[in-house]
């Protein structure tokens, strides 16, 4: 491989940023038989067109999504928790008007039902707010993910879910609320 | 007694049992006729709460008989199955606060009751908007309670309690909030709707604004209670 060892020299000597050199093989040429020639001339790492292509696909993007999908996890975690949290507050704080409901004659699986409908509400408005703001946000980064439609959707069913689990702990208070309290002190 | 109206004999209520047993109700009897308001008047732990619970439907009385109009609900136990269902279509209820539901609008808020009770979404509408009309707040029927004074909201909830056009309504405190004249105000309501509607209707209060309006009035002291005539003032 003629002149390659001294491209290699040029580049490194000429940047310090250089860690790769691209060869570009003559039309006809055997990729295997070069990369072989290469790795026993010169003492260099090659790797053909089609292993480059598999420790991209495997390795480094297979390790990024793996990496963005554990954040997703985490994310949806914790905003689980979040919801949980918010719609026990909003729960908690309607305490009387829940007794009063129950008092009246309303059944259990109505209020579980209102509660449920808060919850995949608050669930429906982020999702909108979030995929609004990451749409318009997007293009300011250097490095985005690409959501397609199946993505989005898939997105929302998660957040819906993740929203009526969240609300399991509100309904379970709610249910517990004796209509008693709606009556005296 | 015919026709709607409760009539209540003998209803005691005891909590928890052997030496920790308290008797918060001992003998309690009253008649409240189609048409009435009465008022049930007591100091602080004298029981009326606990006998508003139980006319409620709520807790269990330990013994006596309340009779709704013709049909006896309890008689040493309870002779009606379902009692939410008693409570949703036979008893309304008035709060000391409106405790309106907060994401529903006015006209909603009344119908609920007669939807859950299964009359159709329009036929219930319909019924609520009447009710507002009757209780002159029908040009908010589209608010939100939010942005209904304290005084609409009061008459929301007592077209709330009428929804179902019960034969009793329960009114707990429902003037503490409100200044003396929008206190007469509600209690002339309570009268107006009590004589419309042939319901009868018990105030449980401390006002001293409004205890003067009524014709009757029960006193209940440690858990018994004593009939006597009001003043029966006019407002």
């Amino acid at each position: 491989m003629p002149g390659l060892l001294d491209a290699v020299n040029a580049a490194q000597s000429a940047s310090t940023s250089v860690n790769a050199v691209l060869v570009r093989l003559t039309p006809g040429a055997n990729a295997d038989a070069v990369a072989r020639d290469i790795e026993h001339s010169l003492r260099f790492t090659v790797h053909t067109r089609a292993q480059m292509q598999e420790i991209l696909v495997s390795k480094l993007i297979a390790t990024s999504a793996k990496q963005i999908g554990m954040f997703l996890v985490i994310l949806a975690i914790v905003s689980a928790a979040i919801a949980a949290f918010i719609i026990y507050t909003l729960t908690m704080d309607k305490i009387r008007e829940i007794a009063v409901l129950k008092l009246i004659g309303t059944r259990n699986r109505t209020i579980a039902a209102m509660i449920l409908q808060q919850a995949l509400a608050l669930g429906a408005i982020g999702f909108a707010v979030g995929k609004i703001s990451a749409t318009w946000s997007a293009p300011i980064f250097p490095k985005y993910v690409l959501l397609v439609p199946q993505d989005s959707m898939a997105g929302f069913l998660a957040v819906m879910g993740i929203c009526a689990l969240a609300s399991i702990v509100a309904i379970r208070v709610a249910l517990r609320i004796d209509p008693a309290e709606a009556i005296g002190g | 007694m015919a026709g709607y109206g409760i009539h209540i004999e003998g209803l005691s209520k005891r909590y928890g049992s052997g030496d920790t047993a308290v008797l918060a109700l001992k003998d309690v009897n009253m008649r409240v006729a189609p048409g009435e308001v009465v008022g049930l008047i007591g100091p602080s732990g004298s029981g009326k709460s606990t006998l508003l619970k139980c006319l409620g439907a709520v807790i269990d009385p330990t013994t006596g008989r309340m009779t709704l109009g013709d049909e006896v609900i309890f008689d040493g136990g309870w002779k009606v199955r379902d009692l939410r269902a008693l409570r949703r279509d036979k008893i309304g209820f008035v709060f000391q606060a409106p405790y309106l539901i907060p994401f529903l609008d006015v006209i909603d808020n009344v119908a609920l009751l007669p939807m859950l009770a299964g009359v159709p979404n329009g036929q219930a509408r319909e019924r609520a908007l009447e009710l507002l009309t009757a209780l002159d707040v029908q040009h908010r029927a589209q608010a939100m309670p939010t942005q209904l004074s304290g005084g609409e909201q009061q008459r929301v909830a007592i077209a709330r309690g009428l929804g179902n056009r019960p034969p009793v309504i329960l009114a707990d405190e429902p003037t503490a909030p409100l200044d003396s004249e929008r206190a007469l105000a509600g209690v002339r309501i309570l009268n107006e709707m009590a004589r419309q509607y042939q319901t009868a209707i018990i105030v449980v209060t401390h006002d001293e604004k409004i205890i003067p309006t009524f014709k009757r009035l029960y006193h209940i002291r440690d858990g018994v209670t004593h009939e006597e005539a009001g003043e029966g003032r006019s407002f």
